[in-house]
């Protein structure tokens, strides 16, 4: 498929080290903008011409008028994505992937738990659940960062701590000062908060050495491996299922994920 | 339907209907090209008539190389409509095997609908060979349009498509022959079937454990003479990895499609430097997974048509059966 | 015979426990092609032969074995590359135990192949005939005839660098290294770059296997696969190739030992150790310098002599600020 032109409406940098930036995007033709309809834990693809592609998370909902995606300033594309200005237009491939089976979690308990810049797409998950709140039961949010300076969406998260109507546990690595809230690890927060696995869902997002402390956590809570939903990423070329890239085993991120079970990454090869 | 066609009339057959369409037949052993009056039909060719169908650089499209320039929807480089004399039958069935996965893909089928494949049966199976142990049956001759099997006399051709029938209807130099004739087309496939039956391994891969088959500690042995180069995926119908690039010169700028292989340690190197199969054993494991363990367990059948190509050219010595074996008696 | 004294020292030296593990080659279902194997116990060394088609320098795969201490049957070249790997510091001396043999050349696969339409057997006597035993026949070659190019051209059959070298008689130094060399040489400009485009760039479908084979190719991202700046193409467009192959010959200079590996790795039978030659051609007229020789002597680009014919170095800034 051909990229969408999408203006960049709005930059934001999320973080203090500046390589986190939000861009809010609007895809050019009005129909297509209007048809777009994405589900939350979905990707698109941002595209560069001359550079190439990325493949992003969408950390906006969808019932958000701009599409917001996160990018981390690491490579070729997202490097050149970093230094373009408000107003340029860029390509957008989307939306691809299978995204959080929200329906499934009606009536269930939801536990976000995100590390680090991992947070994007569950922001989207978590602005859904809530303009959807009688849906669902409790929803707690466990984030954590490496420092306060690091954390994304800070307007957002004020304004959700607020809320009685999530739990809301954000925490940092190490003591900063300024810093009043929980400090420690997500996995050791995670235990102390020990959200019941009972009749409820948990979608973990983050970095490889924090999904591997927080899921034995997870299992002593009670949840079940089917219960459990993580999300891949691989390196991506057409993110349409050919190029096949992005295996892990019989498995495309591109379009058999990026979400999946627990239950069903324990039948893949350990190549993530 | 069959046609018979005599010895002698082949390439005045060829240079009459390169008039009319672009043709392309084996010029050598290294592969195909325009027929201009060379003709290589000894043995199958080193690369395969996968080159048509997934070229070495196919524009998916086109932009003017400036910040924020949209890109053009004018994409589809228009492909004119061609003839492609002398494929192998399992090349033939490798491009069946790539449909599986690239059925809607505009590009490949744009290419699949307008080429006409005429495929020719080999005289019998090179050193190397092993398709019918991979279950194609070459008779039948799978993603053809038509199938020339060489006789004393001549040519005996089978049509397989209506594409192929459209083309034969009038042909002149090759006449409509009777029930004799095809019997002769039926006898020899009976009895090529019979001297080549598939190989059990194909089930035994199938009833195979995913997790014990990758964990299995014979990738090591394997795969320690292997360069990790591009060969064997570059020479095989039927793998079909592509990467894909953003090209400027001066203003003006395409993104291209170019052939791709899993072994290169880049193929799954992510832009933070981790790269979940770092090591040349765990390429190796993968390409193989994927051919003989994922597809076939998605597609029922093997991404193997056993051409033997791999073997053939293997610079390291490696020979597929000796890993199929490994895979399938586990 | 070769291949017994072969089998015997891998067989005493893993018995010792002097090595984990000795690294040569065995036969394959193919007759002309030899696969590198890596035996472990006594028991497996009766896989071992001598390669009379051990096209692929033995220090490549020897360098995914780092941290063993390993065994590796070495001819000239494979030690000589050896030599390179610990000047580079890639190789460390101590995990190796060098089995040299004086080398009597290998032979050529793809010569080999075009002699009959069906082979199934190649007998080497080592000296100077080859039988290649066909369905019907046994045709007798001359070794000579069917030597690998870079055998032809070898000025090492003695292993420079050994733990224990065999008791064998290998071919003498050759008299004419750069014959072919001076073959292209002899061309106009024009032809010279015919010649490169016919044999070189149309034929080369960039699968890597000559970087892959190249024992001293070991950087972990290659200059081809750099995205930050992309400084080649990755399609087969014939100015990209010509950028590959030329950059690639140009890092190898000084560097390239001859062993073929590249040339015999290409399933296009492309030239390809002629742009190494050439370039071993200058190295050894400009500095008097061959590569792979001694592990003590300094690398010849990561070194520099006042006798060196370029001055550039020690005069520029003395011509820069008019002091000459």
């Amino acid at each position: 498929m051909i990229p969408y032109p999408a203006r960049i409406e709005r930059t934001v940098v999320e973080t203090e080290d500046g390589l986190l930036k939000s861009f809010y995007l609007r895809l050019l033709d009005e129909e297509a903008s209007r048809e777009f309809s994405h589900r939350p834990g979905q990707f698109a693809m941002l595209s560069v011409l001359g550079k190439g592609e990325c493949p992003i998370g969408i950390a906006s909902a969808p019932s958000e008028k701009l599409l917001m995606f996160t990018v981390f300033r690491t490579g070729l594309v997202t490097d050149a994505l970093h230094r373009l200005p408000e107003g340029t237009i860029i390509g957008l491939r989307g939306p691809l992937g299978n995204g959080y089976p929200l329906e499934k979690f009606k009536g269930k308990n939801v536990v976000l738990i995100a590390g680090g810049f991992a947070v994007t797409t569950l922001r989207a998950t978590l602005v859904y659940l809530l303009e959807h709140r009688a849906d669902y039961g409790e929803i707690t949010m466990i984030y954590g960062a490496r420092n306060p300076g690091l954390l994304l969406y800070k307007p957002e998260l004020e304004a959700w701590k607020k809320r009685d109507d999530l739990k809301l546990y954000l925490t940092i690595d190490r003591e900063a000062p300024g810093w009043d809230g929980l400090v420690g690890f997500v996995p050791q927060i995670t235990e102390q908060v020990a959200p019941s696995g009972e009749n409820a869902v948990a979608l973990v997002c983050g970095p490889p050495i924090m999904i591997k402390f927080t899921l034995p956590v997870l299992e002593k809570c009670g949840f079940k491996p089917e219960d459990i939903y993580l999300s891949l990423e691989n390196r991506m070329r057409c993110g349409l299922g050919l190029c096949h890239h992005c295996n892990v085993g019989p498995f495309l991120v591109c379009k058999d994920g990026p979400v999946i079970t627990l239950a069903e990454l324990k039948k893949l090869p350990p190549e993530y | 339907m069959f046609y018979f066609l005599p010895r002698e009339a082949l390439k005045n057959w060829l240079s009459e209907i390169s008039k009319v369409h672009e043709v392309f037949v084996p010029v050598s052993p290294s592969g195909f090209g325009p027929y201009e009056g060379k003709l290589y039909l000894e043995k199958k060719t080193k690369l395969s008539a996968k080159e048509f169908f997934l070229p070495w650089r196919e524009v998916i499209l086109k932009f003017e190389a400036r910040p924020g320039a949209l890109p053009s929807p004018v994409f589809f480089e228009p492909v004119k409509e061609r003839i492609i004399f002398g494929v192998r039958p399992c090349d033939a069935k490798g491009l069946t095997l790539i449909e599986k996965v690239f059925g809607e893909d505009p590009f490949f089928q744009k290419r699949r609908e307008k080429t006409i494949l005429l495929g020719l049966l080999c005289k019998e199976p090179g050193r190397e060979c092993f398709g019918w142990a991979m279950g194609v049956n070459p008779f039948a001759g799978e993603g053809l349009d038509a199938l020339f099997l060489e006789q004393a006399e001549g040519y005996l051709v089978k049509l397989l498509s209506p594409k192929g029938e459209k083309l034969f209807k009038d042909q002149e130099a090759f006449e409509k022959v009777g029930e004799e004739a095809q019997n002769s087309f039926k006898k020899a496939e009976k009895e090529f079937l019979e001297k080549h039956p598939k190989a059990p391994a194909l089930e035994k891969l199938k009833e195979a454990d995913l997790l014990k088959l990758y964990e299995a500690d014979f990738w090591e042995g394997l795969a320690l003479p292997c360069l990790n180069c591009g060969i064997c995926t570059f020479l095989c119908p039927t793998c079909y990895c592509f990467d894909v690039q953003d090209e400027v010169v001066g203003l003006e700028g395409e993104r291209v499609r170019l052939p791709e292989a899993c072994m290169f340690e880049l193929y799954s190197r992510h832009a933070s430097g981790h790269n979940p199969r770092r090591s040349p054993v765990a390429r190796f494991r993968n390409r193989f997974m994927h051919k003989f363990k994922y597809f076939l367990d998605e597609y029922g059948e093997p991404l193997c048509v056993g051409c033997g190509r791999c073997n053939e050219e293997c610079p390291a010595g490696i020979n597929l059966w000796e890993v199929i074996r490994a895979m399938s008696t586990l | 015979m070769l291949t017994e004294k072969i089998r015997e020292i891998a067989k005493k030296l893993l018995e010792e426990g002097k090595i984990e593990a000795f690294l040569c080659y065995e036969g394959t279902s193919h007759p002309f092609r030899n696969r590198a194997v890596l035996v472990k116990s006594p028991e497996e060394v009766k896989k071992l032969l001598w390669p009379s088609f051990g096209v692929i320098n033995l220090a490549t795969p020897l360098q995914k074995l780092k941290g063993q201490k390993a065994g590796i049957l070495a001819t000239g070249c494979v030690s000589r590359a050896i030599v390179v790997l610990i000047q580079e510091g890639q190789l460390k001396r101590e995990d190796l135990f060098v089995v040299g043999v004086p080398c009597p050349g290998m032979l050529d696969p793809s010569k080999v192949r075009d002699k009959a339409p069906e082979i199934i057997d190649v007998i080497d006597d080592l000296k100077d005939e080859v039988l290649i035993v066909t369905p019907e026949d046994k045709i007798k070659f001359s070794r000579e005839e069917l030597l690998r190019n870079n055998c032809q051209e070898c000025r090492h059959p003695v292993p420079p660098l050994y733990d224990l070298l065999l008791d064998f008689s290998g071919r003498e130094k050759s008299p004419d290294p750069y014959r072919r060399v001076q073959e292209i040489e002899d061309l106009t400009l024009e032809e010279r770059w015919q010649w490169f485009e016919r044999e070189v760039l149309r034929r080369c479908f960039r699968c890597y296997a000559c970087r892959q084979a190249c024992p001293l190719c070991y950087c972990p991202t290659c200059f081809v696969d750099d995205s930050r700046p992309q400084w080649v193409g990755k399609t087969r467009d014939l100015i990209d190739t010509a950028l590959y192959h030329l950059v690639r010959a140009y890092h190898l200079a000084g560097r390239c030992v001859d062993c073929g590996s590249c040339e015999a790795a290409c399933p296009m039978d492309i030239p390809l150790r002629l742009l190494t030659k050439k370039l071993e051609k200058e190295a050894l007229l400009a500095f008097s310098f061959e590569a792979g020789l001694d592990p003590e002597a300094p690398l010849l680009f990561t070194s520099f002599d006042e006798n060196d014919p370029e001055d550039f170095m020690l005069t520029s800034e003395l011509k820069a600020s008019g002091k000459i």
